[in-house]
């Protein structure tokens, strides 16, 4: 593994992280950018270490190896505050017997910052005309809110968000959408975990796909392609499987459904070498991939 | 001092304090009606300050359950989160403040005893009545004891994390521990927290420890176990 050498520009960089729990690693060697202008994607399956991830990027869980840069400083020596990082963390954080502006209005103290915040970031995240209530009594989708809020409050450099479609209704997820594109057009860092890509596509611009703890893909979203195939039944496999390799194409049997997968060749391609080779098809059907389709590949949730 | 204020808001915003507050005025007020009233004329000076003093073990408990509510419902990290303190700091804040609200409940507490139990004391004759000075004693030792068991709670609790666990701690503390140290040493039980409770609240007679040298020992159970659960906290985990 070579050295992981943070992009001049990342506002918040993971450096070789890993997290033991005894025997068990929740995070292996994992390091990506967080980079300010840019909703960042957290994509993996559950139980493949985001929650940790995002907690020792919050300075919360102490890595076993590695470390984690807040603009460029160690956070060892940079401990991140309300107005560099902000994170909603297990729905929001706040004891079921507050209300919602009682707890925000708590937080806003420890940060030094003005009670008026509390009414803007209530506002923001529409919870004003509950704010009084009891958290207790609060829907997933508003402890939800709640928990953005208080991660709003001091209007943060980086936001890191777990999981905060969960229990959001249709309209809560759009104006999630609208929150996280518009701190990004203010030059702001999100980095945002999701166990659904689909969820996700529709906001970010940056994906790290983790797998089992560790980091599987990273980069831009436009970089995860679906790849191409084509399904066949031929009369004749081991002929059209000559003619596809001579063409450049690489096939694979379906033992299951006695069909092969051709990679590398698109549909009339493999129906021209086919017909070269005197080769009957059956079948020819252009394999139908999505982008959560790689998703899952990349995971392992599609062997 | 921002953190401690924080904290302290923290513990007023829960019906928490509240509802041991009503719990241990409620223990207090039975414990003297029912010492002074039920156990006949209480004629020595001893035997009326056991009246009005009483085990604070309902504010050791307030102490436990304020600081473990933090870990059930997850309320600790948000704290460390926005003010840019260390874990350490926040929790040696949330001591502090659990402290000053026991305080508030100690006085609290043996304010209604007494404000009940000197006047139901006084009309028990013959025998002397309590002084103002041996009043003034024993309040001062009621609620130096409660507040320092208050602490002894609060630390269990934020070394256990765990409420259940704590509140099983402080009695194994306060209880359990003393009888295992009598039957190796039973002069050392006086340097335990419940032996130096006793002094305290005047629930032992003929103690050769003064109230001074009890407090000290009870502080000292305290501050230590308080230093130990910031220490602590400052190399765990807080997701």
């Amino acid at each position: 593994m070579t050295a992981h050498l943070p992009a001049p520009s990342a506002v918040l960089t993971a450096e070789r992280l890993t997290k033991r729990y005894g025997r068990l690693t929740a995070v292996d060697d994992v390091s990506f950018d967080v980079r300010p202008g840019v909703v960042t994607g957290f994509l993996g399956p559950n139980g493949a270490g985001k929650t940790t991830m995002l907690a020792m990027l919050a300075g919360l869980v102490r890595p076993t190896s590695g470390r984690v840069l807040l603009g460029g400083t160690p956070l060892q020596k940079r401990p991140p505050e309300a107005r560099t990082l902000g994170m909603a963390i297990d729905s929001c954080g706040a004891h079921p017997g507050r209300s919602a502006r009682q707890h925000l209005r708590i937080l806003a103290g420890f940060a030094r910052l003005p009670r008026t915040r509390v009414e803007e970031v209530l506002a923001l995240s529409g919870l004003a005309e509950v704010a009084g209530r009891r958290v207790g009594t609060f829907s997933l989708g508003m402890r939800q809110r709640l928990g953005l809020a208080a991660a709003l409050l001091g209007d943060p450099e980086v936001l890191l968000l777990d999981e905060p479609a969960n229990g959001l209704d249709p309209e809560g997820i759009r104006w999630l959408r609208t929150l996280l594109r518009e701190r990004a057009e203010r030059g702001r860092a999100v980095l945002v975990s999701s166990h659904l890509l689909s969820e996700a596509a529709h906001t970010v611009d940056d994906i790290v796909v983790v797998r089992q703890g560790r980091v599987v893909h990273a980069g831009a979203i436009a970089d995860l392609t679906p790849s191409s195939g084509v399904w066949v039944r031929p009369d004749e496999p081991g002929r059209l499987a000559e003619a596809v390799v001579r063409a450049g194409g690489r096939i694979t049997p379906d033992v299951t459904s006695g069909r092969y997968l051709i990679d590398g060749l698109d549909g009339p391609t493999v129906a021209e070498v086919a017909r070269r080779a005197q080769v009957d098809l059956y079948e020819l059907t252009p394999q139908s991939t999505s982008l959560e389709d790689v998703f899952l590949e990349l995971t392992g949730a599609r062997s | 001092m921002t953190l401690i204020i924080g904290e302290v808001r923290k513990l007023l915003t829960v019906r928490t304090a509240l509802w041991f507050a009503l719990a241990s005025v409620a223990l207090a007020v039975l414990n003297v009606v029912l010492v002074s009233l039920a156990s006949g004329t209480l004629d020595e000076i001893g035997e009326k300050q056991e009246a009005l003093g009483g085990m604070p073990l309902l504010l050791l408990f307030f102490g436990a359950v304020a600081v473990t509510a933090e870990y059930r419902h997850r309320t600790a990290a948000p704290a460390v989160l926005v003010s840019g303190r260390d874990p350490g700091a926040v929790a040696a804040a949330r001591l502090g403040a659990t402290v000053v609200v026991g305080l508030g409940l100690a006085v609290l507490t043996t304010g209604a005893s007494f404000a009940l139990g000197v006047p139901i004391l006084a009309s028990h004759h013959p025998g002397p009545d309590l002084s103002t000075a041996q009043l003034i004693s024993l309040a001062s030792g009621c609620v130096l004891a409660g507040t320092l068991s208050v602490l002894v709670g609060a630390a269990l609790g934020g070394l256990l994390r765990n409420q259940i666990a704590a509140v099983v701690a402080g009695i194994v503390v306060y209880f359990v521990a003393p009888s295992l140290i009598a039957m190796i040493n039973t002069s050392a039980v006086d340097y335990t927290p419940f032996g130096s409770l006793q002094v305290l609240t005047a629930g032992v007679h003929g103690s050769t420890h003064s109230l001074p040298a009890s407090a000290l020992a009870l502080a000292a159970w305290a501050v230590g176990l308080a230093v130990f659960a910031v220490l602590a906290e400052r190399h765990r985990d807080l997701g």
